[in-house]
């Protein structure tokens, strides 16, 4: 009787392990996925500010340089403030990837903008931190 | 007295078909409508969606898509408009959902419902305008909007305008008409 129960027990656990992880797979999948309907992809914006004067001649450099960086879909600069705002797609492209690059191209004085942590609260909350076994998982499936 | 009579009789009808004339020119002058904003930036005109390649999409919303996208750029790299929506630089990880996506289709079903277009499929079905700004009610936005900033807003929609050729030198009426358009939302999107 016991150990029926234990089997029970056992079954069940299990049981909703794996429907908690075809969850977390099918969630981690529709974030990361690539579609071909462009209201439906998941597009990130990054943001590198400069810390020097950028004319507009080295805007157009540098905005045909990211725009043709693979999964990086179009760029803002802005000359008053010395700003570029790009967007790419998640899975494709990432933001230390664009500024490192950007930065061997130009020897530019720039940071990349990022976001303070309460701030960052606000959106999906997977993947925050590179530990934990969420964030491993999605690195891992958005491989394919 | 015959002839009397046929030459009345003829100008009875004569003048009733000139009046009936005038009038029916009268009531088509009435009735011709207005072109909506929707109609004045490309209407309902079926055109290729340049990036969903087989697609067709509303030549209207088309237009105001590509208006949103380019202001979103613009009001992201603007400083003082930046603080708004951190949410939107939120690099999470490899999972990442910063809201872009979302908030140009929700930003172009708003044009398109508030400029006219009659299109179910593009209609605004998000949060009222009032909402969508109280941080109380909607946690992507950071803050409450003041007037200054939401004249930026405005002014940085014109730059996103401009990138997609229109502008006050070759199409004052329809940047005038938008932007009266954007003011109308004004007294629900300022709350501070």
């Amino acid at each position: 009787m016991k150990k029926g129960k234990f089997f029970k027990l056992l079954i069940w656990s299990g049981s909703i392990f794996l429907v908690v992880i075809a969850v977390l797979v099918t969630h981690i999948y529709l974030v990361t996925r690539i579609s071909k309907n462009q209201d439906e992809r998941v597009r990130q914006l990054s943001r590198i500010d400069f810390k020097q004067n950028i004319d507009s001649q080295e805007a157009d450099k540098i905005r045909a340089f990211v725009n043709g960086l693979s999964g990086v879909e179009n760029s803002y600069f802005n000359l008053d403030n010395d700003i570029l705002v790009y967007s790419y797609l998640v899975g494709k492209q990432n933001s230390f990837n664009v500024y490192n690059k950007l930065i061997a191209f130009g020897n530019y004085k720039a940071v990349r903008y990022v976001v303070n942590e309460t701030d960052a609260k606000s959106g999906c909350p997977i993947g925050t931190d590179k530990t934990s076994l969420s964030y491993k998982l999605a690195a891992y499936i958005s491989k394919f | 007295m015959k002839k009397r009579v046929l030459f009345h009789t003829a100008g009875l009808i004569t003048a009733s078909f000139m009046f009936s004339s005038c009038s029916k020119e009268e009531t088509a002058k009435t009735v011709t409508p207005t072109p909506s904003l929707y109609e004045r930036v490309g209407g309902t005109t079926m055109v290729n969606d340049p990036v969903n390649s087989g697609n067709m999409i509303e030549a209207g919303r088309l237009k105001l898509r590509a208006v949103v996208d380019s202001s979103i750029f613009v009001i992201a790299a603007d400083p003082q408009m930046a603080k708004y929506f951190p949410v939107l630089f939120a690099e999470l990880g490899m999972s990442n959902k910063s809201g872009l996506t979302a908030l140009s289709k929700n930003f172009t079903d708003f044009m398109c419902t508030a400029t006219g277009s009659k299109n179910s499929g593009y209609a605004y079905t998000g949060k009222s305008m009032k909402a969508a700004h109280d941080p109380a009610q909607h946690s992507r936005i950071a803050q409450k909007i003041d007037k200054a900033d939401f004249d930026k807003f405005v002014g940085d929609i014109g730059k996103g305008l401009a990138q997609n050729g229109v502008t006050t030198a070759n199409n004052k009426a329809l940047v005038d008409d938008l932007v009266a358009l954007l003011y109308t939302t004004q007294g629900d999107i300022v709350q501070k």
